[in-house]
């Protein structure tokens, strides 16, 4: 079996013509952009919303990377910029709303049942717990904790310091945990799972 | 004291050096608030471990893909200067003679002839039949969503300026997602990109009607162009159909169209 085309190959070859190749980065990086945008923004909608303003950013720009940073790194800068201007539109959206959006319901204070229904109470805790972490710390902890990424690529993504980053990750981790209602020293957010059951 | 964050979160990685390590478990002996810090950030890390990936909509992409292929179509160079769209080459020279057909395709019926008179007296829902041409874009920090467009072709079947959130403090939109300068399209270039959007792929037909206002705004947190359109229903009839039709200042794709009839 062949080893996966490297992203770069790919946008070389799209940058030549082959629209094929731009279908094959976007069929790439579909789940884990949107899983970016979903924990970022904690709504579906507007996980879909920003992972499609993000590919038509990629789409317009793609002719400006240089390759000087890795694509995915480019493509995750792309990513978190397109949450946050969505990010932005939506504190005001109550406002927006008022023109006629009255039959719409409320909007969701977490991600709806059938994306979570698997996940165990704990889990569901600290997705629901994420969406009050301040933005930036929340964006540094999911890069570094739900998507694995190193420090010093987050830096890159955000265009901080490293420092900055390590920060931001442990600042997010604390903030996490107090939003679970974590208060003691033991790490009991898994434990909580189980106080729910009969 | 202070407190080493930055190392904090490399501790609780385990990813520390042994020298490094060494020095934040002696101050971790004698600050009860990192001692704290450690043990939260350790659940949230186990915590945010078992967070399963939720699966992607399968057709998330769809539209960025459909997208270049439309542009591989109807531009296969792939010379386009960087950042650009191809199509921005030859549109950029088109540009101006099509505005400028437009222009006076829009303002030569009106020269010499009486003022706006053409809706029927007394009929007070009559659209603006006879509004004056568009001649500039309006700059809006409004970010449009579908029922604020239709508001738009709502409200300018009869009052001028009654448009959502033009003069609205509660629609105005942050800067940050307001139109920024590097955005800011000209009369022409808004024009070209309407026509481009809602040209009819095998007639060739521009967008019908009479252009009264071109405005730049976004649409759904989309830089957009937004032109309000007024038609007549045909045979002699006065224009009583306001239509609005939205394009993506950004590449000219359809982003949305609406109308309204009186």
């Amino acid at each position: 079996m062949d080893p996966p085309e490297p992203d770069e190959e790919l946008v070389r070859r799209f940058l030549l013509g082959e629209t094929d190749a731009f279908e094959r980065l976007v069929e790439r990086h579909r789940q884990r952009v949107y899983n970016l945008c979903l924990r970022v923004l904690g709504d579906p909608e507007d996980a879909a919303d920003a992972v499609q303003d993000t590919f038509l950013s990629v789409l317009t720009k793609l002719r400006q990377f240089r390759g000087d940073a890795a694509f995915t790194t480019w493509m995750h800068r792309v990513a978190v910029n397109a949450c946050y201007d969505l990010s932005r539109k939506r504190r005001r959206q109550p406002l927006l709303r008022l023109a006629g959006d009255q039959d719409l319901p409320e909007p969701e204070l977490g991600p709806p049942v059938p994306d979570h229904a698997e996940e165990s109470a704990g889990t569901h805790d600290a997705v629901v717990a994420l969406r009050e972490v301040p933005e930036e710390f929340r964006v540094a902890l999911i890069l570094a904790d739900l998507h694995d990424m190193a420090y010093e690529q987050i830096a890159k993504v955000l265009d901080v310091p490293i420092g900055t980053v390590k920060s931001r990750v442990h600042r997010g981790r604390v903030a996490l945990a107090r939003a679970m209602g974590i208060t003691n020293r033991e790490p009991e957010a898994p434990a909580r799972a189980s106080e729910d059951q009969p | 004291m202070s407190h080493p964050d930055a190392l904090l979160a490399e501790y609780v990685d385990g990813a520390l050096a042994e020298g490094e390590r060494a020095a934040v478990e002696r101050h971790l002996g004698s600050c009860e608030r990192c001692r704290d810090e450690v043990a939260l950030a350790r659940a949230a890390r186990a915590a945010l471990a078992s967070v399963p990936e939720t699966p992607a909509p399968s057709d998330l992409g769809a539209v960025a893909i459909a997208e270049a292929r439309r542009r591989a179509e109807s531009h296969p160079d792939a010379g386009a200067p960087p950042g650009r769209p191809a199509w921005y080459g030859w549109a950029g020279a088109a540009a101006g003679i099509a505005a400028a057909l437009i222009v006076l395709a829009l303002v030569l019926p009106h020269v010499g002839s009486a003022p706006a008179t053409t809706a029927a007296a007394g009929d007070e829902a009559a659209p603006r039949a006879a509004a004056s041409p568009a001649t500039s874009v309006e700059t809006q920090n409004v970010n449009y969503d579908l029922p604020g467009v239709e508001s738009l072709a709502t409200s300018s079947r009869g009052q001028e300026g009654a448009v959502l959130g033009s003069n609205d403090q509660a629609t105005q939109v942050p800067v940050a997602a307001s139109v920024r300068p590097e955005e800011r399209i000209s009369f022409a270039d808004a024009v070209t990109c309407l026509d481009r959007a809602f040209t009819d792929p095998t007639g060739q037909q521009a967008p019908a009607g009479q252009l009264v206002r071109l405005i730049q705004a976004r649409f759904r947190g989309v830089p957009a162009v937004l032109g309000v359109y007024l038609l007549s229903p045909g045979a002699g009839q006065p224009a009583n159909i306001v239509r609005v039709l939205v394009a993506s200042s950004r590449d000219c794709s359809i982003l949305t169209s609406t109308q309204a009839t009186a």
